[in-house]
């Protein structure tokens, strides 16, 4: 069942814009999103939560629309935006007593649960926590009022790699009984591979892909050959391309290859997708 | 809307507010332009929006499932709040004054059921100018309350020069006792009237800007 769906969303700015975004996530799944620093990313997930103002477009949750039924809606979603912590000189159990009088399925047994599981001590001051911890313990306050879609913008940023993977296991394990979704962005590409059902990629504000993560790696390969291999036909078919003086390396769409090529042809990773659409085509 | 004052008072009040609220013992001098220990409020106010900007507290409330002008009405409350408990905490140390030093105020308007209405009056001007000055951007503190204090102090002073100076304010306003009741309740009422209305008027002017925001 859809859960959330985002239709031709656009934001302008002087020097940016969000151009026509549109992507839908299902219930129970995860999505990755994914683009460079600037690519919007952070933008977009405001955008569509009426933080900043969309010039136009439409967001529907859960069959409602959300710009019209804002309130209703956000009582289903746990949100975190990534480095940004409040009231650092807090204790959690002060921030949780504030928290929970806003939902209206607040839950205080699985309130207490997630604070045992994630070893967090209500006393503490929000200042005191790790970064892990403060992804944590947003998620605890998202969990136990019962969000049905969690949005982290950059969650595992700044966590060192064991803490990012206990945090990618810990985002499959909340899917896993089918109601609940999350949508997170990073740059981190191997997060995507580690844990995302569907990834989106935004360059420039706008959607390059956003499938199902076989799908998206299936679509692209890396071709390498010599460099008189690199035709015209050829590089103009490149999304990005690298040469140096022992041939070229680039990335093609999967229907834009021929067979017969005489190309060295690989599988292509989300890193290697982005970097050479970042990169583009070499003149 | 009660969850939002809650918020304010449990994660936005400053320990220091108690401190700020004290200057209304400085009705206890036996002269003095009183007006100025309620200029004070500049302290309060100052270290309240300062102190979210740092705790992100805007963004913060903004994540929740509230209405944004419910979040501007709850810290308009709370600035209310501010103001009327400093006048409270003041007006015992104006009783006292008064009843001690029985010349009244050699430099200044006494401390009379007038002056607690002018006073409001200035926190109505100080709000008006500051809240909606703030929701503009709701980052920048600075400005908007410098502004605020300049046209409450500009206020001041011509209210206290005036009631001090002109015969027939002196004689309606800047009496002490019972006996001036008559002249001097109405303004104190005026100074009701303006301070809520004003306030609203300040909070409503925040709302649509806040609404309007891309945070």
């Amino acid at each position: 069942m859809e859960l959330l769906s985002v239709h031709n969303l656009n934001k302008k700015y002087e020097k940016f814009a969000l151009k026509n975004v549109s992507f839908s996530l299902e219930k129970g799944y995860i999505m990755g999103f994914v683009g460079r620093n600037g690519a919007g990313k952070t933008t977009m997930l405001k955008t569509m939560l009426n933080l900043v103002h969309a010039d136009g477009g439409t967001v529907s949750f859960l069959g409602k629309d959300y710009f019209s039924d804002e309130l209703a809606c956000k009582q289903k979603i746990g949100l975190m935006f990534g480095d940004i912590f409040y009231y650092p000189k807090q204790r959690l159990r002060t921030i949780t007593n504030v928290v929970k009088r806003f939902y209206n399925e607040w839950d205080d047994a699985a309130y207490e649960g997630y604070l045992a599981r994630f070893d967090l001590d209500p006393e503490k001051k929000v200042e005191k926590l790790s970064t892990g911890m403060k992804v944590k313990y947003s998620l605890a306050l998202a969990l136990s009022h019962h969000a049905q879609l969690l949005i982290l913008d950059e969650p595992t940023s700044g966590l060192d790699p064991v803490s990012r993977d206990d945090m990618l296991e810990l985002f499959q394990e909340l899917i896993e009984g089918g109601e609940t979704s999350i949508l997170f962005s990073t740059q981190i590409t191997s997060d995507l591979e580690k844990c995302a059902d569907f990834i989106t990629y935004i360059k420039d504000g706008a959607i390059i892909a956003s499938t199902e993560k076989d799908e998206f790696l299936d679509s692209y390969k890396i071709v390498k050959g010599s460099g008189e291999r690199l035709t015209n036909d050829l590089r103009h078919k490149l999304i990005g391309c690298k040469e140096n003086s022992l041939g070229f390396s680039g990335l093609v769409k999967t229907t834009d290859l021929r067979g017969g090529t005489g190309l060295e042809v690989s599988a292509a990773d989300v890193e290697s997708i982005m970097i050479y659409y970042e990169k583009g085509r070499a003149e | 809307m009660k969850d939002l004052l809650y918020k304010e008072f449990r994660l936005c009040w400053h320990p220091a507010m108690f401190l700020f609220l004290l200057f209304g013992t400085f009705l206890l001098f036996p002269s003095w332009p009183f007006f100025i220990a309620f200029g004070y409020i500049v302290f309060p106010v100052n270290t309240l929006f300062f102190v979210d900007r740092a705790n992100r507290d805007v963004f913060f409330t903004a994540l929740l499932p509230v209405r944004k002008k419910d979040v501007v009405l709850a810290k308009v409350c709370l600035v209310a709040i501010i103001e009327l408990l400093q006048i409270i905490v003041a007006v015992p140390f104006a009783v006292i004054n008064n009843a001690v030093y029985l010349k009244g105020n050699m430099v200044g308007m006494n401390t009379n059921f007038a002056f607690f209405g002018l006073v409001l009056m200035m926190y109505a001007i100080f709000n008006l100018i500051f809240l909606p000055g703030f929701y503009k951007t709701a980052y920048k503190v600075g400005m908007p309350i410098i502004l605020a204090i300049c046209a409450a102090a500009v206020y001041v002073t011509a209210v206290d020069v005036a009631v001090v100076s002109v015969p027939v304010l002196r004689a309606s306003l800047d009496g002490l006792g019972s006996s001036h009741m008559a002249s001097q309740l109405p303004v104190l009422f005026a100074g009701i009237i303006l301070f809520a209305s004003l306030t609203l008027l300040a909070y409503r002017i925040s709302a649509r800007r806040f609404e309007r925001l891309d945070l």
